[in-house]
């Protein structure tokens, strides 16, 4: 069995010293990493490798997962920063549509389209000039709808917050205060 | 050897141990450190920014989906003070497309307020003008760096939206407009704001990345459609101004509503604004309650309130069409006389010449015959004096004085049954008269005929605002007024259509509380086709020029109207309509 050569005091004699030099603390802490590579060298050199390699697995599972995780994590970044540019973009595009929508509007006024259609050669119809005609199967569109009919668009009639008085909300909310809750099981 | 080894051994781990608790000391002192707070604060401040979102203002359209109200896209410009590389550059730019103040714009660059990094210069700058800068920036960007050139480094441009109504003044009595602010002021806008504006949400927003899902969201405002439809609108209008000029009246309105739905197909009221240029509202109306007239302005109707009168003495049995009385031109009530318009005796009449030929004395006498009791509370009933709750800001009451208030007097049944010694707005009148069109169903007067809202289209129902007189007499009166108006050959007729119509003559009162001789309000009241009305339409001119009788200033008008308005709504001629329902 080998020894290291002891180069510095016993521990307590330094623990003692320290007390009344602050300085002299991480003295104490190299003094413990040498005893500890100390028992190190005391034990069975099979037992040396097999801590070795445990410790060297340990890190090299612990770097395997670091690895994988600042993968992902950048990957979520840069996806993340992905979704905030997108995000801008939409911000930008609702504005451009809207402000597309206006000029839209702006261009088939009523004005806008009266004064082509003048320029156009038409002429206002009047009473005198209609002629009524019964068209079978033609029914005209009576209530007008901007959504097209999909199964996110509910045709409903307006919840009750937007036409009950304060006196038939507050019944309403004692009302449902007062009601039992569900039996659960 | 093995020892020399060792001794290698034990100065790399000596080594390593130093770093390693190097490192670790360094890290805990870093982290513990006074500086670390500031520049924890600092990374905090970085980290994002606390800004306040204000969703898209909500569109408004008319029936048929046409945009009455949408939004544009402005600018902010502000002056990066750190990067600005050329400030007279930027001064003489920003002076010659926007007309800024350079010498100003200098003073503001040179010596800006402590701590201040941005300076914003001018904000609402139209796109155009907006772009032209823009351009010019990258212009001047490309020469800066080839030759070193003048630059404006440092101006930026920030986006955002503003209110644009596409159909300028159509439709502004009833829209109102919306102030840079973004709050709106009369019409929908005002009575709406808080659906149309949605709801600011001031919010934290993360730079980092990974808190990309935490971005808050801001929804736009809700999308409202009425129940105006843009034809009947600019056909409303154009008539309004043409009997404007006809007439020389000091100012109008005319309003067609649905009597069924009492949805309001077209409103106008003079002056009109563009609402695009709000600014000029001072100058163009000289109080709030002008902006609308239909809906804010309240006047002594007249004659045409003679139809309340004999609705409530014939839903009350107390007469009947064919009821006669015989007319000596003056009536005693509480103490003084109430006259003819025109001072005359008309001797035998009925209830149908009664209303054909506009009898005060007829119509005192039936309030009479009702007492003051039954009158005032089907005049109640008929909603006068109250509000009508349509949903357009600053409706006006009415004044309806009732036996117990200071000021009535037992004359007032006299002169209340005709129209006069009672207030109400345009849209009151209308909406009482409802029920005649209606069956004796009166309608609640509405704009908004849906709300679209987070993929959903809210509606808004048809309410009744009560049943002040029986379907029964609805008809009869309706039919007495058709064939007022067939008899008498009132202008306001068109061919081939049958209608109910009263018009109203009223005297004005001056200043000094009594009514002046001169000043005269013209309205007419009438609704068709009368077996199945699809339209109302009220017509009141104020202080008319021409004459002083609404026989020759309103009803004419009304004629106009319902002539252009049956060929827009597509109601065929009684002949035809009857011929097609009979197959």
């Amino acid at each position: 069995m080998t020894t290291l050569p002891r180069i510095f005091p016993p521990t307590s004699s330094r623990r003692a010293s320290n007390a009344h030099n602050g300085s002299f603390e991480w003295f104490g802490a190299f003094s413990k990493v040498t005893d500890t590579l100390q028992k190190y060298q005391d034990i069975p050199r099979r037992f040396q490798k097999q801590w070795l390699t445990t410790f060297i697995g340990g890190l090299l599972f612990v770097g395997v997962v670091s690895g994988i995780y600042l993968n992902l994590t950048a990957r979520a970044g840069i996806t993340g920063r992905q979704i905030q540019e997108l995000e801008a973009s939409i911000i930008v595009n609702q504005r451009a549509n809207a402000d597309l929508q206006t000029k839209i509007a702006g261009t088939l006024s009523k004005i806008s389209l009266e004064d082509r259609a003048v320029a156009a050669g038409f002429e206002p119809v009047t009473r005198d000039n209609i002629t009524y005609l019964e068209v079978p199967g033609y029914f005209p569109q009576q209530k007008t709808e901007l959504f097209s009919p999909s199964e996110d668009t509910r045709l409903k009639e307006f919840p009750p917050q937007y036409s009950e008085t304060l006196f038939v909300w507050l019944a309403r909310q004692l009302e449902a205060a007062s009601t039992p809750l569900a039996r659960t099981q | 050897m093995k020892i020399q080894f060792r001794n290698r051994q034990f100065a790399l781990a000596t080594i390593f141990a130093l770093l390693s608790v190097t490192i670790i000391f360094q890290i805990i002192r870093i982290q513990t450190s006074k500086e670390a707070a500031s520049f924890l604060k600092q990374g905090k401040v970085f980290g994002g920014k606390l800004d306040t979102l204000f969703p898209e203002r909500g569109q408004i359209y008319d029936r048929e989906g046409n945009m009455l109200a949408g939004n544009k896209t402005v600018y902010e410009i502000g002056i990066d003070l750190a990067t600005v590389k050329n400030p007279n550059t930027i001064a003489m730019a920003l002076n010659v497309t926007l007309g800024m103040d350079s010498q100003k714009i200098l003073n503001d660059i040179a010596n800006p307020p402590d701590g201040l990094i941005y300076m914003v210069v001018n904000d609402f700058v139209p796109s155009d003008k907006a772009q032209q800068l823009i351009d010019y920036q990258e212009e001047l960007r490309n020469k800066y760096i080839a030759k070193g050139d003048a630059s404006l480094a440092g101006l930026g441009f920030t986006a955002h939206l503003m209110r644009s109504y596409p159909e300028k003044t159509l439709a502004s009595n009833i829209l109102g407009f919306v102030t840079l602010e973004n709050r709106g002021y009369f019409g929908v806008e005002e009575k709406y704001n808080d659906l149309l504006a949605g709801v600011p949400v001031t919010v934290w927003i993360p730079s980092d990345p990974n808190r990309a899902g935490e971005l808050p969201k801001a929804p736009k405002g809700a999308d409202l459609v009425l129940t105006i439809d843009r034809e009947i609108q600019a056909m409303v209008e154009s008539e309004l101004q043409k009997g404007m000029e006809e007439t020389g009246s000091s100012a109008g309105t005319i309003i067609i509503m649905d009597p069924h739905t009492g949805g309001i197909l077209g409103m106008a009221s003079t002056p009109q604004m563009d609402l695009n240029d709000f600014s000029k509202y001072t100058s163009i109306y000289k109080n709030a309650s002008e902006f609308n007239r239909a809906v804010s302005m309240q006047y002594e109707p007249g004659s045409v309130f003679k139809v309340l009168t004999m609705a409530a003495a014939i839903d009350q049995g107390i007469v009947t069409p064919q009821s006669t009385y015989l007319d000596t031109g003056f009536y005693e009530i509480g103490g003084a006389y109430v006259y003819n318009w025109d001072q005359g005796a008309w001797g035998p009449q009925d209830m149908v010449g009664c209303l054909e030929h506009s009898l005060n004395v007829c119509m005192a006498r039936l309030a009479d015959l009702l007492g003051q009791d039954t009158f005032y509370t089907y005049m109640r009933r008929f909603g006068i004096g109250h509000p009508t709750g349509i949903d357009i800001s600053m409706e006006a009451n009415g004044r309806l004085k009732v036996p117990g208030d200071s000021d009535w007097y037992k004359v007032d049944l006299g002169t209340n049954s005709f129209g006069q010694g009672v207030a109400v707005s345009p849209i009151q009148m209308l909406t009482a008269a409802s029920a005649l069109a209606n069956d004796g169903k009166m309608v609640y007067p509405h704009v908004l005929y849906s709300m679209h809202s987070n993929g959903g289209q809210y509606n808004t129902p048809t309410q009744t605002l009560g049943t002040p007189i029986s379907p029964q007499t609805a008809r009869t009166v309706s039919d007495m007024l058709a064939f007022a108006m067939e008899d008498g050959h009132s202008p306001a007729g068109v061919e081939g259509y049958r209608m109910a119509g009263k018009t109203g003559t009223a005297q004005i009162p001056g200043p000094d509380g009594f009514y002046d001789p001169n000043l005269t309000n013209a309205t007419f009241l009438g609704w068709g086709p009368v077996d199945d009305p699809r339209f109302m339409v009220y017509v009141w001119m104020d202080r008319p020029q021409n004459s002083d009788w609404a026989a020759f200033v309103a009803a004419p008008i009304f004629h106009n109207v319902v002539e252009k308005l049956v060929v827009i709504m597509g109601i065929p001629p009684d002949e035809v309509r009857n011929q097609l329902a009979g197959q």
